[in-house]
């Protein structure tokens, strides 16, 4: 049954889904490497919001679930990664950690991975999540100046990797 | 828009599709209706694995105990960290240290994730935007954790220079009332010391000019930390260039933090020093340095 007073309070769940949903999972598995998993860390983030709704306004929501859902799934990644070197040492069959982050074989990806996750995070912010400098400056809480040159080096790197060239 | 521009959004977007949304409503829905809290469950199969990890877990505890003991050193840092997301109620100066030194500067209704608090619950340790390898430490009054998320007493303790314990599963949450400030010393007619001032370092550096400054940091911001027996009455700035001075004004009201943003006119690319003068409540004054470099073109 729909929590209507915190839905009313915290989110347009209708809304939220029908504009931003697609493109903010679409951001967090870019940004963390697993899109695999972007989908339920979404989800969870927006369950929590809902079940747990903040005493402060969101005043951009779409910005605001991407950064909490990456973090999330970034978490869980990590739990695995712990668990699994755990299973490894008590001697645990292979097999034991079965979920393996879904990667992307190209030239693309590689460059993704290479890239620092502050970069990672501003890029999949800015192409994906469609969010303005300013914007992501405010949600991660740097400068204007800081998203620019993450953006900057990123789309260097990344375009090396593409083999564009700017004209003129 | 650039064609570097068109090529990384038009590969990224191929790259990863949006998802359609059908059903995620009604599912969202229902398990907020189930009482689900958004904290993601423990991963892991069938009771099989439950030996597994149950032995992990003592062997955890085993580590943890010998570890406490001193026996491995100082602790290794967690492998994860889980918190409780909050806001900032207004701007504030963080630390490195529970009322340590100034580190960084967080704004009013920034989002932040608490992972600890301290002893006397005074302060809590968040993650660092910025760099999430970091705590820093905040008043505890300048942050409001979310409603339903863990609240203070569900958080590990930790602290400088020596983490503290972590609270114990399943213990009762901590009550431990903040610690009873000591009254602030009185003015002392016989101060004679100057002030203690430290500048930390402007960031980012260095600082551009304004038209070409698509990529470039046109605001740089740095932390004075100053403190005497009698009481600090001011602090101030100026940024000597070759273009002459510019009068730097505090942002905010507590911690001194003083932040320089372009345009100003008439320089050109130097490196510029920034001398802070520090005055208690008998005038005795004290004085430190930074330098910051300003560039009057954006070659990005």
């Amino acid at each position: 049954m729909p929590n209507d007073v915190n839905e009313q309070a915290a989110l347009d769940l209708d809304g939220f889904v029908a504009r931003d949903y697609g493109r903010v999972v679409a951001a967090v598995g870019m940004i963390t490497g697993n899109r695999q998993d972007a989908p339920d860390a979404v989800q969870d983030a927006l369950v929590g919001l809902l079940a747990r709704p903040p005493r402060l306004p969101i005043d951009n929501l779409p910005a605001w679930v991407t950064v909490v859902a990456s973090n999330r799934a970034r978490d869980r990644h990590r739990t695995r990664l712990a668990e699994a070197r755990a299973f490894e040492r008590l001697g645990a069959p292979d097999g034991a950690v079965e979920d393996r982050p879904e990667m992307l074989d190209t030239d693309l990806q590689r460059a993704l991975d290479a890239l620092p996750l502050q970069q990672r995070r501003v890029c999949a912010l800015h192409y994906l999540a469609d969010q303005s400098v300013e914007a992501i400056a405010q949600i991660l809480g740097i400068s204007p100046g800081s998203v620019k040159t993450h953006l900057h080096r990123a789309r260097k790197a990344l375009a090396t990797s593409l083999k564009v060239e700017e004209l003129g | 828009m650039s064609v570097e521009d068109d090529a990384v959004r038009g590969a990224l977007k191929a790259s990863y599709p949006e998802p359609g949304g059908a059903g995620v409503v009604r599912v969202v829905r229902e398990r907020v209706a189930r009482g689900e809290t958004g904290i993601v469950p423990p991963t892991g199969g069938g009771a099989a694995w439950l030996a597994w990890i149950g032995g992990a877990l003592a062997i955890g505890v085993l580590a943890a105990g010998l570890g406490a003991a001193g026996v491995f050193g100082h602790p290794a840092v967690g492998v994860w960290e889980s918190g409780s997301p909050a806001g900032l109620v207004r701007t504030a100066v963080a630390a490195d240290c529970p009322g340590g030194s100034p580190v960084t500067v967080f704004s009013a209704r920034q989002r932040v994730l608490v992972i600890a608090r301290s002893a006397d619950a005074g302060y809590l340790a968040v993650r660092d935007p910025a760099d999430y390898s970091r705590r820093v430490w905040l008043p505890a009054d300048v942050v409001t954790i979310d409603s339903g998320q863990p609240e203070l007493g569900a958080l590990a303790m930790a602290g400088c220079p020596a983490p503290e314990p972590a609270a114990q599963d399943g213990a009762p949450a901590a009550t431990t009332p903040p610690a009873q400030q000591p009254p602030a010393a009185p003015p002392t007619p016989s101060d004679v010391s100057a002030p203690s001032v430290s500048v930390g370092t402007f960031s980012p550096q260095p600082l551009y000019g304004t038209e070409s400054a698509a990529y470039c940091p046109t605001t740089s911001t740095i932390v004075v930390t100053a403190s005497d027996s009698s009481g600090i009455t001011s602090v101030g700035g100026t940024l000597d260039l070759p273009g002459g001075t510019v009068t730097l004004q505090s942002s905010s009201g507590s911690g001194y933090v003083f932040a320089v943003r372009t345009p100003y006119t008439g320089f050109s690319d130097a490196t510029g020093t920034v001398t802070f003068t520090v005055v208690d409540s008998v005038g005795n004054s004290a004085s430190a340095s930074a330098s910051l470099g300003v560039r009057a073109t954006c070659l990005n």
